[in-house]
């Protein structure tokens, strides 16, 4: 807990648990991971009748925990920028980032603080999420693999989007024009990705995935969905993703500490 | 680094110039301040004031010359210049949804201090400002006096010897202004060196040992300069009168004032003793009906320094 003794840290840790919607976020988190989890599977069941079919648990599980982690990764592009691309801005927005810059604290340190803050919020919103994870598995049918990677996913998707809001928020000045900007590029990660690869492959059919394409927070989803593995034990396809997004994170926190290291107010 | 310079000296500014483009914010700025010194920055807006403590506060990087503080070029060594000064912007927001007492433990703790000092300082701070009943309260319950003097609580934090203020009395009522007047001339009492910008004259006059007046980013004087004024208003006049008072003892310049009837302003030369001046003017024959010395307040010297106008 030695992160605890960055001021900055331990402020935004009191804020947010000073803030209401610290605990109202949760609950709709909580509460859609409840009603897609009760939908999927009255839908399996009411198929599995009509069928006159038998559907197994496992089944049943496999199809919960897809649904449970499209939806949390969903909400992760839709919450995390919100929480990090105001990181700085924020604070020159209400006039405690100047006082704060010319402390003898390094810049650096500030940064991260507001990094590791808001990544530490947004894990807890996932944590709270483990739950409806473990009633997932309880049916059977979610591997180890499918588990790991999926979780590996969703964090690294944290720690990208994070990352890629605090780059932003030492990119822009105020917090309305940081946060649409930041949305923006959670855009085209997004959206723009599947665009780009899907011209791509019209002009190439050949290439059938190709690198930005793994920068979508969504494609190792889909890839666990169409149970792709890699055959490849060195390098499954599904790491491409976080490989990706950690690199990108580097990238932003380096970028964001330069700048917040020229910062005059 | 350190041995460069004097002990005393905290402060030194060599030819330190600022330009915003082809505006000139500062312009080959130099002047000393002494450790324990109090001193005071006046002019119109625009003068230079925010932008000379921005520089000293590592915000604002100088395009020309140099500034130092306590050994350290402020551009070369910024890091170490903030640990040794505490810097109140002219707008220093506060966290709302913090209670009184963290503001300046979050200070301290970014002042690496550890669990220990920070419980000692808040507590000095506090009892400084006088927050101490209010430690338990949220800031966004506090009157905008009371936050003002919680603001100057994290500015204390560390310890620094330097304290850079811009403005710090703005906007607040008679009472706030008051008790922040007294936290500065408390902290002069222990020997703080205090540089502070504020157009409150008579505010600075209380606690300023010397105060620079600035115009166009360049100093015009310093008030340690106090040239004896004095209002000589006579009873009738003609057209010798200038050159005869001219001619007497002490007098370096004589100045008719229009909105007096037979009214002069009389400049006096630097250690002119004024009675030996009125004396020749009596002996003269001179019908003296107002001697008073005039021009000493701050309000007078900034009139005569930045406006260019006698009292």
């Amino acid at each position: 807990m030695g992160f605890l003794r960055n001021p900055v840290i331990r402020r935004e840790i009191e804020h947010r648990m000073r803030d209401n919607r610290t605990y109202f976020i949760p609950t709709v988190l909580l509460a859609l991971l409840g009603l897609l989890t009760a939908a999927v599977y009255a839908t399996m069941t009411l198929v599995g009748r009509g069928h006159d079919a038998t559907i197994q648990g496992w089944q049943i599980g496999l199809a919960i925990f897809h649904a449970q982690a499209f939806l949390l990764m969903a909400l992760m592009v839709l919450l995390v920028p919100s929480i990090s691309a105001g990181a700085i801005t924020s604070e020159r927005d209400r006039g405690t980032l100047v006082p704060l810059l010319v402390t003898p604290m390094s810049r650096v340190r500030i940064a991260v603080g507001k990094w590791i803050s808001s990544v530490l919020y947004i894990l807890l919103l996932l944590i709270t999420a483990i739950p409806f994870g473990a009633l997932a598995s309880g049916f059977g049918g979610v591997t180890g693999h499918l588990l790991l990677s999926t979780w590996a996913c969703l964090i690294t998707t944290v720690l990208f989007l994070s990352s890629m809001g605090l780059m932003v928020s030492t990119l822009v000045r105020r917090t309305v024009p940081a946060m649409l900007l930041a949305y923006g590029l959670v855009a085209f990660a997004v959206i723009g990705t599947a665009i780009v690869d899907g011209v791509l492959n019209l002009l190439n059919p050949a290439m059938e995935r190709i690198v930005v394409l793994y920068a979508n927070p969504f494609t190792p989803l889909v890839l666990n969905l169409e149970e792709r593995f890699s055959t490849d034990p060195a390098m499954p396809v599904w790491w491409w993703t976080p490989v990706i997004h950690l690199a990108l994170s580097a990238v932003f926190i380096t970028v964001a500490g330069y700048r917040i290291s020229r910062m005059r107010e | 680094m350190n041995s460069e310079r004097p002990e005393e000296c905290l402060v030194r500014l060599s030819e330190l110039t600022v330009r915003f483009g082809a505006f000139v914010a500062l312009d080959r700025l130099s002047f000393q301040m002494n450790r324990g010194e109090v001193i005071g920055l006046v002019g119109p807006n625009g003068a230079g004031k925010t932008t000379l403590l921005r520089v000293l506060a590592t915000l604002q990087p100088p395009t020309g010359g140099s500034a130092w503080i306590a050994g350290y070029d402020v551009s070369a060594h910024p890091a170490a210049v903030r640990r040794v000064i505490g810097y109140l912007p002219d707008f220093a927001g506060l966290y709302q949804d913090m209670k009184v007492r963290e503001y300046p433990a979050f200070f301290a703790a970014a002042n690496g201090l550890d669990a220990k000092q920070i419980a000692a300082f808040t507590a000095r701070a506090l009892t400084l400002c006088n927050l101490v009943d209010r430690q338990n309260d949220f800031i966004e319950q506090l009157s905008k006096g009371m936050r003002a003097k919680l603001a100057f609580a994290g500015v204390l934090a560390g310890d620094p010897p330097l304290l850079l203020l811009d403005e710090p009395m703005s906007g607040l009522d008679p009472s706030a202004r008051k008790a922040i007047r007294e936290i500065i001339l408390q902290l002069r009492d222990e020997g703080r060196t205090v540089l502070i910008s504020s157009h409150l004259l008579a505010d600075l006059e209380q606690f300023c040992d010397r105060v620079l007046f600035l115009r166009g980013g360049q100093i015009l004087s310093e008030s340690v300069d106090q040239t004896p004024v004095v209002q000589l208003v006579l009873e009738s006049e003609d057209e010798t009168t200038p050159d005869r008072l001219r001619a007497m003892p002490g007098v370096a310049d004589v100045q008719k004032k229009n909105d007096v009837r037979n009214g002069y302003v009389l400049v006096l030369k630097e250690g002119a003793h004024v009675p030996s001046t009125l004396a020749a003017i009596t002996a003269a024959g001179l019908p003296v009906m107002l001697f008073a010395p005039a021009g000493h307040t701050l309000e007078d010297r900034f009139a005569r320094a930045v406006e260019g106008r006698h009292p």
